[in-house]
């Protein structure tokens, strides 16, 4: 693919996921769906599969787009900018990422073909109360039995755990808790004997999951991946799932802005439009720096999944959530801050939109996590 | 934690005296409440608690005269008093009728006024709201509309007053209305107090968007009211509607309030987590930890300053401001520090009811991140930082 077409493709993926959205999921809707009882609406969801959403990740080996990260980013920012809530990111990017890196034939093309059909979501079922972002803090056991393995434990922070045809739980084939190596991961049907749940909304409107594994028996083949030291194949695919979170949280940054430019040129105050103040002027300056940094970031967030491997990626990719993390914050609040208390009204998209950077900066390591992350990557330079 | 100066003997006596009392009689349900920062109170447990500190001495009311049923209290007892209060979970004090029209009434009411109304707020049988923004005028108050023209021995009321916290709990309303078009804009307004009962008013409800009903519009059409309910002269309610707002600026700042929600904080920080390691162990989150500390007792020392030590006769303009803004900076820092504990359980959205306010553990659903959200009303009500800032480049800067 050339330059053109590259841009071309890259334009066609935004307009359809702005027409789509617009049309589709405009923020009364929205806050409508959230609230049904499993916060999603299946119809809807297939006819994003039907557009080729669940496509772009994956690679043209398994009936994909090539997986190239740009033409995800571009879609995962038109989700931020609509604050489209869905299990989009979590089956078929996080997971449908994992498998593509670690699963092997024919359960890998099997359940990317699902995916990507929209007829299988998969939920991440990685990380443990105790753990907060350290995978390597795994507790719970994989243990070899006659046909396969027996899971114990329990999982938290399992995204759309209520609707998820499958999880992939991350388990400890050998080793103590913290060591990094031991760690398998496995491939189960959500309905298996011995998976319970406590379903949760989120704050932003999503579903969440904390997932109890009772002696849960899983067949051989269940496990993902030859090899039992898992870590290193997964964090590529967390990676490629974190910078599309960045791309999220730009467009999400990207939308506050606009709200807070518009407000402030229509909303009239000491018989003047409050854009006029200067100290206001400033504070939108600021934020405008702030988006614009952030796309930055975003951007070499997708370079290193592209074009980097091992801690060169993953360094890139934690600067760039860290920094997205602070900035996204920042102007969620003084999005609020600069509507008055409009913005602090339910019926004002712009409050939903602070629920949604604080949930995604606490997806898949915050703003801390990957500022420690970064440092330790950096010891020696 | 850090050191701060004590009081004299006979103060930390006070301070020993009233804090024990509150402990002994804070019902558990109320202090619950607010250890969870819930701000708006159901009516009947607020006035439950009003009464409690009534039958003490008038406690309810501690800026308020003997002559009044208040304690009589110098600034260094209501100080010491407040603090306790913040400290111990305990509810706000009703701000509207005890801390803002009150003190209004001894200033600028009439002899009938004072009597027909101080005693029902008192004993906590009459609840009163503030109708100061409006829909076009909110930094902008004196550009407020909401009229109320005189008519014989009546005003008729026609407009709307927005924001109006605790409107649908209260029976009286009390604001600022036009009652002509002066030459400047602060000309013309008159302070008025409104039964709700009347006909033509009507409350409707506003959520924020994390969920809660605090605040409503409240619209007037035709309501007619005596001229006895009027507050000082016609077209004098600036003036008063100035001297009340910079009564709540006095205790916007919640310094000691922030204080027990940093203890909370400090609480989760050190609770052992089986098989994971503290918060206060990881050294990006104790720098946050420690930098807040700090700054909340360079924040306190300065409010002691300012309230206590200096001049205290002089009306608190710039001061009073400089605290709010920092006051509710901190405020919602700490509540943005303690809602990222929970990691990934932060993200969980709990019906407030289920939230376990006195949870150390950070990792349990009932932790979450709905305070944050709801405090960030504080740097916006009550006059914004904004308008704050305004405030002090004209009254300490002369800009």
């Amino acid at each position: 693919m050339n330059q053109i077409e590259k841009i071309e493709q890259c334009n066609m993926i935004e307009q359809s996921a702005t027409r789509f959205l617009q049309n589709r999921y405009p923020f009364p809707v929205r806050q409508k769906l959230i609230n049904t009882n499993s916060g999603y609406c299946h119809h809807q969801w297939q006819e994003t599969a039907d557009l080729g959403w669940m496509q772009l990740p994956l690679s043209e080996h398994f009936d994909g787009h090539g997986g190239n990260a740009e033409f995800v980013a571009i879609l995962m920012r038109e989700f931020g900018r609509n604050n489209y809530q869905s299990p989009y990111f979590v089956s078929a990017v996080l997971c449908a990422k994992v498998l593509e890196k670690m699963a092997k034939d024919p359960v890998r093309t099997d359940m990317l073909h699902q995916i990507a059909e929209g007829k299988a979501i998969v939920s991440a079922a990685f990380y443990e109360k105790q753990s907060r972002y350290d995978l390597c803090n795994t507790t719970t056991s994989a243990t070899q039995s006659d046909n396969g393995y027996t899971l114990q434990g329990s999982k938290v922070g399992v995204q759309y755990g209520n609707i998820a045809t499958h999880l992939l739980i991350l388990a400890r084939a050998s080793g103590d808790q913290l060591d990094c190596s031991g760690l398998s991961i496995f491939l189960v049907p959500k309905e298996r004997e011995g998976i319970g749940f406590e379903h949760h909304r989120t704050h932003d409107g999503g579903r969440v999951s904390i997932v109890q594994l009772n002696n849960v028996a899983v067949e051989r083949n269940s496990l993902i991946g030859s090899e039992y030291p898992a870590l290193p194949k997964l964090q590529e695919a967390l990676n490629f799932a974190i910078a599309m979170l960045c791309a999220e949280l730009a467009g999400v940054m990207d939308s506050t802005f606009k709200l807070v430019l518009e407000f402030v040129k229509t909303r009239t105050q000491f018989n003047s439009s409050i854009g006029s103040f200067q100290s206001i002027q400033h504070r939108l300056v600021d934020m405008y720096m702030r988006c614009e940094l952030a796309t930055s970031m975003s951007r070499e967030a997708t370079r290193a999944v592209n074009d980097l491997i091992g801690p060169e990626q993953d360094r890139l990719v934690s600067a760039a959530k860290a920094e997205i993390g602070r900035l996204s914050i920042l102007n969620a609040e003084e999005a609020i801050q600069l509507h008055g208390a409009m913005g602090m009204m339910d019926e004002m998209p712009i409050g939903h939109f602070l629920k949604r950077v604080f949930v995604l900066n606490s997806l898949y390591g915050d703003a801390e996590h990957h500022q420690a992350r970064y440092r330790q990557l950096s010891r020696d330079q | 934690m850090l050191n701060t100066p004590l009081f004299s003997p006979e103060l930390e006596e006070f301070r020993e005296t009233v804090g024990e009392f509150i402990r002994d009689n804070l019902p558990e349900d109320i202090r619950r409440m607010v250890a969870a920062e819930q701000m708006d109170l159901p009516r009947e447990a607020q006035a439950r608690w009003h009464r409690i500190l009534r039958a003490k001495g008038g406690w309810c009311c501690p800026s308020w005269p003997e002559q009044y049923g208040g304690p009589q209290w110098n600034d260094s007892q209501q100080y010491i008093f407040e603090q306790e209060l913040a400290l111990n979970d305990a509810p706000r004090l009703m701000i509207y009728g005890v801390g803002m029209l009150g003190p209004t009434l001894f200033k600028y009411g009439s002899k009938s006024q004072k009597e027909s109304i101080l005693p029902d707020i008192l004993d906590a049988n009459t609840f009163w709201c503030q109708g100061f923004s409006e829909p076009n005028s909110g930094s902008d108050l004196a550009s407020l509309k909401c009229e109320a023209q005189r008519v014989g021995d009546e005003y008729i009321i026609n407009g709307s007053k927005i924001w109006t916290s605790e409107a649908h709990i209260a029976d009286w309303i009390f604001g600022l209305f036009r009652t002509s078009k002066g030459v400047r804009k602060q000309e013309g307004i008159t302070f008025l107090m409104i039964d709700l009962s009347n006909s033509g008013i009507t409350i409707d409800p506003l959520l924020l968007f994390e969920g809660t009903h605090e605040v409503n519009q409240v619209y007037f059409e035709d309501v007619r009211i005596p001229v006895e309910n009027r507050v000082g002269n016609e077209g004098h309610g600036w003036e008063i509607g100035k001297y009340l707002l910079g009564l709540e600026r006095f205790g916007t700042a919640e310094v000691s309030r922030t204080k027990a929600s940093f203890e909370r904080l400090r609480r989760i920080a050190h609770s052992e987590v089986p098989g994971g390691s503290r918060l206060i162990d990881t050294p990006s989150f104790a720098e946050q930890f420690d930098r807040l500390e700090i700054a909340l007792h360079a924040l306190e020392m300065t409010e002691r300053r300012f309230l206590l030590e200096e001049n205290t006769s002089k009306s608190l303009g710039a001061e009073a401001s400089m605290l709010k803004v920092r006051g509710t900076e901190i405020q919602c820092d700490v509540l943005r520090l303690t809602a990222q504990t929970g990691a990934h359980y932060s993200q969980i959205d709990l019906p407030r009811d289920q939230i376990e306010s006195d949870s150390t553990n950070p990792y349990s659903p009932g932790h979450t991140a709905r305070n944050y959200f709801n405090y960030r009303k504080t740097p916006i009500y009550s006059g914004s930082n904004e308008i704050q800032r305004n405030i002090v480049a004209k009254a300490a800067l002369g800009l």
